[in-house]
């Protein structure tokens, strides 16, 4: 299970790193089908937003990783990133 | 306190708006002189700022033994009390003789007689909160804007699709929109160890011609603010 999900947080950086945006998206999207709410999918999911600018799809990836663990420093940095524009 | 030294700043009234200045101004190594009768607002900056005084600013007699002579900017953020802002700008401009005054007014009526005392610069900070917003809000691309002049603007942009995987070159802004790209913004992803995404924010001073626009950039552009609005409906 575990190891599943490794395999979609490293294809999906795979792509981010090669700025094909969409295919990470796709990929993470995907991921989070199988694994719902997962906070290092919807993480990521976030990031990739977050640089393409897409503020607001953002926004709810870090927003759903607080809700479900509201101590998350990194989301919770990103969150008031965005929020504070 | 030395003679008008450029980096001595007063800020008068220390609401919301007046405190936010202050701390900014103390935080860029500004020496800032704080005052407001109020003994709580003094209380609350006393840490962040050089000096701060609990005072009534629309004393004459006080200011002067205070060393505002000594002061190059002052900053009169008392605007819900138009009497009293009023008052101090005078003394300010022409007892005190202070270099540049800058006022927070509440309305255009406000900003009227501001000007007549010769205030330098007068401020509408609600409203260029406002503006902003709904410039956001109407126009989502836009991330900011800069008014440098009754025609000209520095707008920040994010680049339209249809410039994604061309060089500036190709896009030919300038012969297009007659506007120049001065900078662009871009966020270079990254991984951090387990697979984890992170970016690191950079930005492209005066573009080369050859450099490719990728999905994200942020075009830092300055022009007629005509021509620039033609860009925002790409």
């Amino acid at each position: 299970m575990q190891e599943e999900k490794e395999k979609v947080l490293e294809a999906g950086s795979f792509y981010f790193l090669n700025q094909q945006f969409k295919m990470a998206i796709k990929i993470y999207k995907k991921g989070l089908k199988e694994y719902e709410n997962d906070t290092d999918l919807l993480f990521n999911l976030g990031i990739v937003y977050e640089s393409i600018n897409d503020i607001e799809n953002a926004k709810d990836c870090f927003k759903k990783i607080l809700e479900k663990e509201k101590n998350h420093e990194q989301a919770k940095k990103h969150f008031e990133k965005i929020i504070k524009g | 306190m030395d003679k008008k030294k450029e980096n001595v700043y007063a800020v008068i009234g220390l609401g919301s708006f007046g405190n936010a200045v202050a701390s900014l101004l103390s935080e860029k190594g500004i020496e800032v002189l704080a005052i407001d009768a109020d003994e709580d607002r003094v209380e609350n900056i006393v840490n962040k700022v050089a000096h701060a005084v609990q005072m009534n600013a629309t004393n004459e007699q006080s200011l002067k033994e205070i060393g505002m002579e000594d002061v190059h900017t002052a900053i009169v953020s008392v605007g819900d009390d138009i009497a009293s802002s009023l008052l101090i700008c005078t003394y300010l401009k022409d007892t005190l003789k202070i270099k540049r005054v800058i006022a927070k007014a509440t309305d255009q009526k406000h900003a009227r007689v501001l000007e007549k005392i010769g205030v330098d610069r007068i401020i509408f900070p609600e409203y260029e909160s406002a503006k902003r917003l709904a410039d956001s809000l109407i126009s989502p691309n836009i991330f900011d804007m800069i008014e440098l002049s009754d025609k000209h603007n520095i707008v920040e942009i994010k680049a339209s699709s249809t410039f994604w995987g061309r060089t500036l070159e190709e896009i030919d802004i300038r012969k297009r929109f007659d506007v120049n790209i001065i900078a662009i913004k871009r966020n270079v992803p990254m991984a951090k160890e387990g697979f984890t995404n992170d970016f690191d924010e950079i930005t492209i001073i005066s573009p080369s011609p050859k450099e490719q626009i990728v999905e994200g950039d942020v075009l830092v552009m300055i022009g007629i603010k005509e021509h620039l609005e033609n860009i925002e409906k790409i």
